[in-house]
């Protein structure tokens, strides 16, 4: 057995980042699609000040930021839905809200900076089986979501009208996939951290996007490359002695940069008529 | 006749801004009806009225004899928006997945699993003439093919009433004329029942058995032949000549 593997801790964190690498692409297609991606940045922040209040309150702070995030994206949807205000004005106030709430919390609290830390830029090595419970809970939930509910949640990604017309149940489907949204943030933090929540959200998407063809073939290939730079980026940081959030945040990165080049060179060179 | 579409008095607005005021018409089984009107001046919000995606502030709408909101046979409705943004920019579904969505008939678990479309996805994409595009992702295709991929949608379930808003808004004459062509063999021969609002007054005047006229209030209300550049003045606030010259409907 590999060195990496003979400990208990890298174990919990592989099996956790692969569960988070493959749910926030899931899920962030479909974000992606509605020019929601900074969704998971608001609600990241939202998570942070759940996480703030949970440590303050000495309560357990993932289920705080569950609840204060599951809270905001409904909020949030409600808002957008509704006309009250423009998405991104809405996203715009509930970041900066929690954020300042957050930061408060923690100025007149002390004593837990290193908690926050922890959560601002992911503690991946330090995942309990109460987190890997948690996070199975949620996969199952996302992973039934997605796939049941496929069909609506595409044609909601492309038209909310169109979709409307076809007799599907829009602000129902936007509702739970708000939801789920924050809940996958929430415990996506304990993988990558707040300030980097988004990473494999947006950019496994985004590369995705640039090599696949059709919606399915395209949340599958986001969903692997997710998977691959939350274990890759492990596998660096593992060796290389540095951040488990940044890596596997780089990693993401790296992969984009070479699936943009993999479609430059399929589009000009392979097959140049398409 | 049965009246698919019925506006009895309605008034819709937002914000103080009166976007239609008292319009009544109606829509009866196998028209074509087409709706002109000047930028602004409530054509696509009557669409939506009759779709149930705004409700009015007064009056009543009637889709195929129900309030649009306790509506539910959607698969007898096809509806072609304006050019829908997310096709133009990376929406990644091909063709096919566009118009294989035209087959939803309610919540489906085993939807994800198909990854072939059925014979009536194949069907309607021959009858829009983009069978050959199947394959391409729709953000590729033109306005007009992506406006044909629409309308093939729309035909999966064989719907009785199409309902199209500004559909070649965008589109270059050839591909109008190919679009235009394609709702008159859908009205004539398949006895799809049409509403359309358009800027395209000749196509109208050529195509439309039923014309609505609208500057937030009626206007003009009746046979496309009984339409006179005076209305048409009376609309735009400009003076208007009608002049229509082709092979299929001689001179006016």
């Amino acid at each position: 057995m590999p060195e990496i593997l003979q400990y208990d801790f890298m174990v919990r964190a592989f099996v956790a980042s692969a569960v988070i690498g493959a749910l926030a692409p899931a899920l962030g297609v479909f974000l992606f699609l509605r020019r929601l991606s900074l969704i998971a940045d608001t609600l990241a922040h939202v998570a942070l000040m759940g996480v703030a209040i949970g440590i303050a309150t000495r309560t357990f702070p993932p289920f705080v930021a569950l609840i204060a995030t599951s809270s905001a994206a409904a909020g949030i949807e409600h808002l957008r839905s509704r006309r009250l205000l423009p998405g991104d004005a809405a996203l715009a106030i509930a970041l900066y809200t929690s954020l300042a709430l957050a930061v408060v919390i923690i100025s007149a609290s002390s004593g837990f900076n290193r908690d926050i830390f922890g959560y601002l830029f992911g503690s991946v090595l330090s995942i309990t089986t109460v987190d890997l419970w948690l996070m199975f809970g949620l996969g199952v939930v996302t992973v039934g979501f997605v796939l049941l509910l496929f069909a609506e949640l595409a044609q909601t990604s492309l038209d909310s009208d169109l979709a409307r017309t076809s007799g599907v149940r829009v602000d129902t489907v936007n509702l739970v996939l708000a939801v789920l949204a924050g809940a996958t943030i929430t415990l996506s933090m304990r993988v990558v951290g707040v300030l980097l929540v988004g990473t494999l959200v947006v950019i496994p998407v985004f590369a995705a996007l640039r090599v696949s063809a059709g919606l399915r073939q395209t949340m599958a290939v986001a969903i692997g490359l997710g998977v691959l730079s939350a274990v890759v980026g492990l596998v660096i940081a593992f060796y290389a002695d540095v951040a488990p959030g940044g890596a596997i945040s780089l990693t993401a990165v790296v992969i984009m940069l070479l699936a943009l080049v993999a479609g430059y060179i399929r589009d000009r060179l392979i097959r140049p008529s398409s | 006749m049965e009246r698919l579409v019925e506006f009895q008095g309605c008034s819709f607005g937002y914000d103080g801004h009166v976007a239609v005021e008292d319009v009544t018409f109606s829509v009866e089984r196998g028209g074509f009806v087409a709706i002109l009107g000047p930028n602004g001046s409530g054509k696509s919000t009557l669409l939506r009225l009759a779709l149930g995606l705004e409700k009015p502030t007064r009056g009543q709408v009637r889709l195929f004899g129900k309030s649009p909101d306790k509506f539910r046979e959607w698969r007898r409705v096809g509806y072609v928006p304006q050019a829908v943004d997310e096709l133009r920019a990376r929406f990644p579904a091909t063709a096919e997945e566009i118009v294989s969505q035209g087959e939803y008939r309610g919540f489906d678990p085993t939807y994800v699993l198909r990854w072939r479309a059925g014979p009536a996805v194949a069907e309607a994409m021959k009858t829009a003439g983009v069978a050959d595009v199947r394959r391409k992702r729709i953000s590729k295709l033109s306005i007009g093919q992506q406006q044909r991929v629409l309308i093939a949608r729309s035909l999966v379930q064989s719907p009785e009433l199409l309902v199209l808003d500004e559909p070649v808004a965008g589109v270059d004459a050839g591909g109008q004329e190919h679009f235009f062509e394609l709702l008159r063999r859908l009205n004539r021969e398949r006895g799809i029942t049409i509403l359309m609002v358009s800027h395209d007054i000749g196509a109208v005047l050529r195509d439309a058995t039923a014309v609505a006229c609208i500057n937030r209030r009626m206007v003009f209300h009746g046979p496309s032949h009984e339409l006179s550049a005076r209305e048409l003045s009376l609309l735009y606030g400009i003076p208007v000549d009608i002049l229509i010259h082709d092979s299929m409907h001689g001179h006016r």
